[in-house]
């Protein structure tokens, strides 16, 4: 009993940081009906960026994000403004080529300026803390990132629901002609938008970096997880996101019980017996 | 010398997998396989000059295993700059370096490409992720000389057999056996209660080793461990807690198996997050490259494995003069990078080369090469080769013996602790519990 309970928060602590790298590839569907391939690569990129800080400065991977999200950030609006803006809008292919092709660029620069080599984020003494809890022992880092997660998914979702912000941004994202008309301006929002997941992006990756070592081509398996997320949850729910997350780590966890060799393989079969299902996800989005 | 291209894989499509990496890679090949054509005509049938293929993981997941090779290259094309003389002729040497891109197909490709294009006189190859290149060199006769892979992967998946052997195909490695007794060989004088928890991953390489009634944990259990083995885990898998919990529930205090350094990495924090502490962790692959080690941090310290190499074996090169020292002096100068193990052994692949191709009398008769292979014996940077004593017709062994990884003052080494296996090369420090 207390094994399947210390699976369960294992899992759901898992799932939250599944959530987390979700949440970007989420908001990039739900505002600009957009799918973003290269959406693991650049987790992968956050990671490295965050280690080049780290070595720059000899700081510890929390505090070199003072410096990686900001980056991050400036990097999504660039990406936005000169590349993804050329093709929103045109149909889902367009996005989905480019972005496609902007993964393969990513993961080759990656390996030609880092080398293949593995990297990971060192943060000392945090990453092994855990503790025991009535014999459920709970790691300090996982609990830690599930904190994180939440947060930013409490914050993402008061931005979208609650602000000015969100208010232009489910509008641009029903009719971006009509939102033109009462002056938003879709380009530079959308670049806005970019730049706020990559900002998420950065502290997903930092969580990653610590808990995961990293690779130049460990892009797409982070792509599959989130894609599951999302869709699972219902594309364009924030909370639904967070949601799809946290059912594929309990279901890989609890499947890793059944055989141990096949915990991420119950992650995906549930994702698809949960598509059978119900097609638009478990959480459909709000009808406007 | 009949040369026929029936090998399972030759003409098939590079293409296994239709991934954008895939993709890639077929991409960039077939530009590189054009550059390197041209060159390759303007020798073409000269008599004057032995050419020999070599094939290895450059690129892909494997490339940490041909880290060195152009470090390596350099050095054995620099002792080879003047010919060899063989049979009182002079001949030029060429040596034909292609990447595999980690890929079984690829490297059965590249292979029948250099024997029926290049016409190589010998094949020499590296063979982690299967024997594909010595599957084609048997099918057509050219001499191939393999190593990096326990012997079992090379020789059971060409359908060989141990008392017969092959016509043209060798290698040299280690075989499941010697990890083995290398492994008890660490553990025989640690206090523990003797209870293993093993993990492999769910490949072809960790279902093998990690078989039940073939591997490595029948092996221990044997020699009187108590083995704690709840199944494989995926190539990949960043969650160990049902092991975790397993090896708590059974008191295990050493811990062996196979995994990749990422999936290493994930288990040892997650072992520490969940307060299981085992007092001895020997694992192969994740401990080989000291890169993967030093991502570990300090956690590293005290965990031991498998040694191929190491500048501290006390020979020298047939072909260069260098001692392992040296060796590896000159390849952390050249490159700026720490030395790895497979730098010796993919050395000593090419003494051994050179070596058959000198001892043949002919190096254009490929039988005669072959033939000087299964008698050679050779002193190399790692150790004596010997293809005539290791009861496996065509295979020589290297010398393994255990290990420890030692992280103090910020600095990560291996020592060598355990030597049982092979006395002649000297312990540097006591395993230590840590």
């Amino acid at each position: 009993m207390l094994i399947a309970l210390e699976t369960l928060i294992g899992g759901l602590m898992l799932g939250a940081l599944y959530a987390l790298f979700g949440l970007g590839l989420s908001l990039s569907l739900g505002v600009m009906r957009m799918i973003n391939i290269a959406h693991g690569d650049l987790i992968v990129l956050g990671a490295y960026l965050c280690s080049v800080v780290m070595q720059m400065f000899g700081i510890g991977p929390f505090l070199s994000l003072m410096l990686v999200v900001p980056l991050m950030f400036v990097i999504g609006m660039l990406l936005q403004s000169l590349l993804l803006n050329r093709v929103v809008g045109q149909g889902t292919l367009s996005p989905l080529l480019l972005t496609f092709g902007l993964s393969i660029v990513l993961q080759n620069f990656l390996q030609e300026t880092f080398s293949a080599d593995t990297r990971s984020l060192q943060a000392g003494d945090i990453a092994l803390r855990g503790f025991d809890l009535g014999g459920v022992s709970i790691g300090l880092l996982p609990l830690l990132s599930t904190v994180v997660s939440v947060i930013i998914f409490a914050g993402t979702s008061w931005l979208i629901n609650g602000s000015h912000l969100g208010r232009q941004a489910r509008a641009v994202a029903d009719d971006p002609a009509t939102a033109r008309l009462v002056g938003v301006d879709d380009r530079n929002f959308y670049a806005l938008i970019t730049g706020f997941i990559l900002a998420v992006i950065a502290m997903a990756a930092v969580l990653y970096g610590i808990r995961t070592p990293f690779a130049p081509t460990s892009g797409p398996e982070r792509l599959l997880y989130s894609f599951e997320a999302v869709v699972l949850g219902g594309l364009g729910n924030i909370w639904g996101t967070f949601i799809g997350g946290v059912v594929i780590g309990v279901a890989q966890l609890f499947g890793a019980k059944i055989s141990s060799g096949l915990g991420p393989f119950f992650g995906h079969l549930v994702f698809l017996v949960a598509l059978l299902a119900r097609p638009e996800g478990l959480f459909r989005r709000i009808q406007r | 010398m009949t040369r026929h291209t029936q090998g399972p894989d030759v003409g098939s499509q590079p293409l296994p997998d239709q991934s954008k990496r895939g993709f890639m890679k077929v991409a960039a090949a077939a530009g590189a396989m054009a550059a390197l054509g041209r060159n390759s005509l303007a020798w073409a049938a000269n008599k004057d000059t032995i050419r020999i293929g070599y094939i290895s993981p450059k690129t892909g997941p494997f490339s940490p295993f041909a880290e060195a090779d152009d470090f390596i290259l350099a050095q054995v094309r620099k002792s080879l700059s003047d010919g060899l003389t063989i049979g009182g002729r002079t001949y030029a040497v060429e040596i034909l370096a292609r990447d595999d891109q980690s890929n079984p197909d690829r490297q059965s490709n590249l292979a029948a490409e250099l024997i029926n294009k290049d016409n190589v006189d010998l094949m020499l190859a590296q063979v982690a992720i299967g024997p594909n290149a010595s599957q084609q060199c048997e099918l057509n006769g050219v001499p191939c000389i393999s190593t990096v892979g326990p012997w079992q992967a090379w020789l059971f998946p060409l359908k060989g057999d141990p008392s017969k052997g092959f016509k043209n195909v060798f290698h040299f490695f280690w075989g499941l056996e010697d990890i083995v007794a290398v492994y008890q060989d660490i553990w025989k004088d640690v206090p523990t209660n003797k209870v293993v928890g093993s993990l492999f991953t769910n490949d072809v390489p960790g279902n093998s080793m990690g078989d039940a009634k073939m591997g490595m944990p029948a092996a221990f259990a044997a020699a009187g461990y108590k083995i704690v083995d709840i199944g494989r885990f995926p190539v990949g898998a960043d969650d160990f807690s049902t092991f975790i919990q397993a090896f708590k529930k059974e008191n295990v205090e050493i811990v062996t198996g196979l995994f990749n350094p990422p999936e290493w990495a994930s288990f040892v924090k997650q072992s520490a997050q969940m307060g299981f502490k085992p007092k001895v962790a020997t694992i192969a692959k994740a401990l080989l490259f000291p890169g993967a080690v030093e991502a570990l941090g300090p956690s590293a310290n005290g965990m031991s494995t498998e040694i191929w190499w190491t500048p501290a074996y006390p020979f020298k090169s047939s072909l260069t003069g260098l001692t392992a020292r040296q060796l590896a002096d000159s390849y952390e100068a050249a490159t700026k990078r720490t030395w790895t193990q497979p730098i010796g052994v993919v050395h000593a692949l090419f003494e051994a080369g050179i070596q058959a191709l000198k001892d043949s009398g002919n190096p254009k008769d490929p039988t005669k090469v072959a033939d000087a292979t299964r008698a050679m014996k050779l002193d190399t940077i790692i150790g004596r080769l010997d293809f005539t004593a290791s009861g496996i017709k065509n295979v020589s062994k290297i010398r393994i013996v255990g290990g420890q990884w030692r992280v103090e003052n910020g600095k990560t080494d291996i020592y060598i602790t355990n030597n049982a296996t092979a006395p002649e090369i000297p312990v540097q420090r006591k395993f230590e519990i840590l």
